[in-house]
C-alpha cells in the first residue's frame, strides 16, 4: 500500500517526465514504410564497399565492444569461472541479454578460454524452435553430445558423468519452454540434467533477457548458475568509443568530422566527440550494438566522386507510437516474439491459443509495418533496431 | 434558538464582512466617481488609516489647483508629489475632522458628501458614487468569466494528458489520475477566488471570505449537496479509494471511473455506470481490491476428488496461473490446497496485471486448467446421492 507522503512526492517528482511523455505520445501515428527498409545489418550495409561494411559487421562491432573498459570486469568474472571449472570445480554460467547486444561474443570468449585446455572438449546445442516436452530436449542433446542408448535423463546423466570433462553451450535456451500448461518440461529436463552432471560438465546457457526475467521470476532458475552475465545495452560514451574505433580504421574513407582534427591540442583531442550524431544514434538504438550498426550503415552513403562515405543524420522513426494502436492480441504476439526472438506461425498460434489464420494475420500486419521481418526459415522476428524500445514499452504495459 | 442559528449568524457576519471589504483591513474607503468634478478627473480615494487619520488620495492632471483650494479652505496640510506623471496629492487630517474636511472637499468638487453607518462601521461618501462598493463594469465580468474558462480548459487539458499518458503507461497514468480530485479542487478554488477578486474588485482575503461566506450560505440552503461536497473533499484528502481501483462500496462492485466533488462513478463488470454520492462512501465501508495499484490479487478456486494426485494438480494450476497472458508474473503466484469433506479444495492466488481484466484472468485460467485436468484425467468430486 502506498505511503501517502512518499507516494505524493514520487508522483510530483515524476510529473514533469510524465507530462513530457504524455505530450510526446501520439498513438495515432503510424510507421512510414519508406523509412523502414534495410532493417538487418546485411541489408543496411549491402551498398557500401566491402572494407566499410566489414568494419561494421556484427563480429567487428562485438570485437570492438570487447575492448571497452566497462566490460573488463565481466570478462574477468567469466574467465575466473571457466578457469575454476578447468581446475576441476563445479560451475555453470548463464549469458542473458537482448538480441544484438553481443551474447555471442561472450560465448566465443568462453570457447576460446576453454580452448586453452586440451583436456576439455566443447559442445554446442542450439534450439532454434520452441521445445516443450522433456524428450524434445534430451534426444537432440544425446545426438549432439554423441551419447548412446535411450534418450532418458538418467541414461544421459550417467554417460556424461562417466565421460570426459566438457563444456556444453546451450544456445537459444529461451526456446526450451513455452508459456502454456505443460510447456516447461524441456527446461525442467535441461536443468535436471545440468544439476546431475555439474561435476564433469560446464553448462553455459544463452538466454534472451526477457525470457530470463520471466523464468527467473517464476522458478528457482538462478539457483542453478554460479554466474549470470547480462550483455548490456551500451551507454552513449561506450557506443561512441566502439564506432570511433571502427571509423579510425577507415580513416581515409570517412568524413573527417568523425575524427579529431589534426591541429587539435592533445587534451581536447582526447575528449573530441561528434556528440550530436552519437547522441542521436544512441537514442535511436537504445544502446543495442547491432541496432546501432544497422542505423549507422543506413545513414551511410558511398560517394563515388569523393571516394568517401557520406554520413547523414540518423532518422527519427516514430514506429513505437504505433504500438499503442495495436489490439491486445497483437501486443501479446509481439511480447512472445521478443521473448523467444523468433517464432513460426504455428508457435504463435499455440502460444496465444488462436487459430493459425489469426496468427498469420497478426504476423503479416507486423511485417507490413516493418516491426518484424520474415526470415529465410519462414519464421518471424522483431527487427533489431526496435527490439529494446518495444521491450521497454511492453514491459511498461505489464504485457512482457 | 434553533441549533443552526449560530451557524447562520456566523454566515451572515462573514458575508457582511466580505461585502464591506476585509475585516482585518486597516483602511476603509469611498470612491469619488470620475469626472464628477472639474478638479477630480480620475478617482478620489479616502482612507481611514489605523492611526485614526483620514487620508485623501486625489489623482489627475488638473487636481493641483483644486486641491490647493481645498487646503486653503480647510486649513489642512498638503503634500504634493511631483515625481509622478500625474499629480498625486495627499491630504491628511485627524479622523475627528473628517466630516468637515470631506464636506469642504465635496463643495470644492461640486459634489455631495454623506456620512453614514453600516454594520457598525462609519463610512464617508464623497460625490455620487453608489454605496455598493462592488461597482464593476462589463470588462470585469468578462475577465472573471475568462478566468473560469481558463480553469475549465486547464482541467480539460489535464484530463487529456492523463488519458494520453495512460496509453503510454497505464501505471503512470493512473498515478497522475489519482491527483485529479485534488487538482480539480485547487484549480477551481483559485479560479473562483480570482474571479471574485476581479469582478468585485476586492482584496484576496476579502475574496476568500466572500467565497467562504457564499459557500456557507449554500451549505445551509442545500445541506445534502454540501455534505457530499465535503465528503468529496474528504475522499480527495483521506483517499479511501483511487480512480482505477476495483472496489465494493454501498453494495456495488466495480471500477472507480471518476471521483467528483459531489459523487463518485463506478463501472460494474456488466458495464453499468453507477453514481454514488460521496457522503455514502465516507460513511460506509469501502473494500478496494488494489488500492491505488494497477494489479490486484485474484483467487480462483478449483475442486478435485480426494484421490487426485495433489502434486500434479498443484503443478497444473500453478502453470495455468503463470502462463496466463493476464498474470502479473513479477508478483508471486501461489497454489493452496486444503481438504474438505467432499473434495480437495485448490485455491490459486495470483495478481492480474490490470484489475480491469480480473474476469478475463479468472476465465482464462479456469478454461486452460480445466482442459489440462481433462487431458491429465484428474478426477473431479463425484456428485453425492
Amino acid at each position: 500500500m502506498p505511503q501517502d507522503s512518499g507516494h505524493i512526492r514520487g508522483i510530483l517528482s515524476e510529473t514533469a517526465a510524465l507530462f513530457q511523455t504524455a505530450v510526446n505520445a501520439r498513438p495515432e501515428a503510424h510507421v512510414a514504410p519508406a523509412d523502414l527498409e534495410g532493417l538487418s545489418l546485411e541489408e543496411a550495409s549491402a551498398e557500401l564497399p566491402q572494407q566499410v561494411s566489414a568494419a561494421f559487421d556484427l563480429d567487428s562491432l562485438n570485437a570492438s565492444a570487447r575492448e571497452l573498459e566497462s566490460s573488463t570486469e565481466t570478462w574477468t568474472q567469466i574467465e575466473k569461472v571457466v578457469r575454476r571449472f578447468l581446475r576441476g570445480r563445479r560451475a555453470a554460467i548463464a549469458v542473458t541479454g537482448l538480441r544484438g547486444t553481443g551474447r555471442q561474443a561472450y560465448l566465443h570468449r568462453i570457447a576460446s578460454t576453454v580452448g586453452e585446455s586440451e583436456e576439455v572438449g566443447l559442445s554446442r546445442l542450439r534450439f532454434d524452435s520452441i521445445r516443450t516436452g522433456a524428450s524434445e530436449f534430451l534426444e537432440p542433446t544425446a545426438l549432439a553430445l554423441g551419447l548412446e542408448g535411450e534418450g532418458t535423463h538418467e541414461n544421459l546423466a550417467a554417460q556424461l558423468r562417466e565421460g570426459p570433462r566438457r563444456v556444453v553451450v546451450v544456445e537459444r535456451a529461451h526456446n526450451l519452454y513455452m508459456r502454456k500448461i505443460g510447456g516447461f518440461e524441456a527446461l525442467r529436463a535441461a536443468l535436471a540434467l545440468m544439476a546431475a552432471t555439474l561435476e564433469r560438465v560446464l553448462w553455459v546457457f544463452e538466454v534472451d533477457r526477457y525470457a530470463w526475467e520471466y523464468l527467473e521470476q517464476i522458478s528457482p532458475l538462478r539457483d542453478y548458475f554460479d554466474l549470470v552475465v547480462e550483455a548490456p545495452l551500451l551507454s552513449q560514451a561506450d557506443l561512441q568509443e566502439v564506432f570511433e574505433r571502427q571509423i579510425k580504421e577507415l580513416q581515409e574513407d570517412f568524413p573527417t568530422r568523425f575524427l579529431a582534427p589534426k591541429d587539435l591540442p592533445e587534451p581536447q583531442r582526447e575528449t573530441w566527440r561528434e556528440v550530436g550524431f552519437f547522441k542521436r544514434l544512441h537514442a535511436a538504438s537504445s544502446g543495442n550494438l547491432e541496432a546501432a550498426g544497422i542505423l549507422f550503415c543506413r545513414s551511410t552513403r558511398w560517394s563515388v566522386q569523393l571516394k568517401k562515405a557520406v554520413v547523414l543524420p540518423i532518422p527519427k522513426i516514430p514506429f513505437e507510437e504505433a504500438l499503442s494502436s495495436y489490439p491486445r492480441t497483437t501486443l501479446l504476439a509481439l511480447a512472445m516474439l521478443v521473448e523467444h526472438e523468433e517464432l513460426s506461425q504455428k508457435d504463435l498460434a499455440d502460444l496465444l491459443l488462436i487459430s493459425a489464420g489469426h496468427a498469420q494475420s497478426i504476423l503479416d500486419t507486423l511485417a507490413r509495418h516493418s516491426v518484424t521481418s520474415r526470415l529465410a526459415s519462414g519464421r518471424y522476428s522483431v527487427n533489431t533496431p526496435w527490439l529494446a524500445a518495444i521491450g521497454t514499452h511492453l514491459s511498461n504495459w505489464n504485457i512482457l | 434558538m434553533s441549533p443552526r442559528a449560530p451557524l447562520r449568524v456566523l454566515c451572515l457576519a462573514l458575508l457582511a464582512l466580505a461585502t464591506l471589504g476585509c475585516p482585518e483591513a486597516p483602511k476603509q474607503w469611498v470612491r469619488m466617481p470620475q469626472g464628477d468634478a472639474a478638479d477630480v478627473s480620475t478617482e478620489t480615494h479616502v482612507f481611514v488609516t489605523p492611526d485614526e487619520r483620514v487620508q485623501v488620495h486625489l489623482q489627475g492632471a488638473t487636481l493641483r489647483e483644486g486641491i490647493e483650494r481645498v487646503a486653503t479652505s480647510t486649513g489642512l496640510a498638503v503634500k504634493i508629489e511631483a515625481d509622478v506623471p500625474e499629480v498625486r496629492l495627499y491630504v491628511s487630517f485627524d479622523a475627528a475632522d473628517a466630516p468637515s474636511a470631506l464636506r469642504s472637499l465635496a463643495e470644492v468638487g461640486g459634489v455631495t458628501y454623506e456620512r453614514y453607518t453600516e454594520s457598525g462601521l462609519t463610512l464617508h461618501r464623497v460625490g455620487t458614487a453608489p454605496r455598493d462598493l462592488f461597482e464593476s463594469g462589463p470588462y470585469h465580468f468578462f475577465l472573471g468569466a475568462f478566468l473560469l474558462l481558463v480553469a475549465y480548459l486547464l482541467l480539460r487539458l489535464f484530463g487529456g494528458l492523463v488519458n494520453r499518458l495512460e496509453q503510454v503507461s497505464r501505471e503512470r497514468g493512473k498515478k497522475l489520475r489519482q491527483l485529479g480530485p485534488l487538482v480539480r479542487v485547487v484549480v477551481w478554488a483559485i479560479a473562483v477566488v480570482s474571479a471574485v477578486m476581479v469582478v468585485l474588485r476586492v482584496s484576496p482575503t476579502a475574496a476568500f471570505a466572500f467565497t467562504g461566506g457564499g459557500l456557507l450560505l449554500l451549505g445551509i440552503a442545500a445541506r445534502e449537496l454540501t455534505a457530499n461536497l465535503l465528503a468529496g473533499f474528504t475522499i480527495a484528502t483521506d483517499r479511501p479509494l483511487y480512480v482505477g481501483d476495483f472496489v465494493e462500496v454501498a453494495g456495488q462492485r466495480g471500477e472507480v471511473k471518476g471521483i467528483g466533488l459531489r459523487s463518485t462513478q463506478l463501472v460494474t463488470p456488466d458495464d453499468t455506470m453507477i453514481t454514488i454520492p460521496n457522503k455514502v462512501i465516507t460513511e460506509g465501508v469501502v473494500a478496494s481490491a488494489n488500492y491505488g495499484e494497477v494489479d490486484a490479487l485474484v483467487e480462483i478456486t478449483f475442486y478435485v476428488a480426494h484421490e487426485a494426485d495433489v502434486a500434479q494438480v498443484r503443478s497444473l494450476v500453478w502453470e495455468g496461473l503463470v502462463t496466463s497472458a493476464y498474470c502479473a508474473w513479477r508478483k508471486p503466484a501461489r497454489v493452496f490446497v486444503s481438504e474438505e469433506l467432499r473434495a480437495t479444495k485448490v485455491v490459486a492466488a495470483a495478481y492480474v496485471y490490470d484489475v480491469r481484466h480480473q474476469r478475463r484472468f479468472v476465465t482464462d485460467v479456469t478454461h486452460r486448467v480445466k482442459e489440462a485436468f481433462g487431458a491429465a484425467e484428474v478426477p473431479y468430486p463425484r456428485p453425492q446421492p
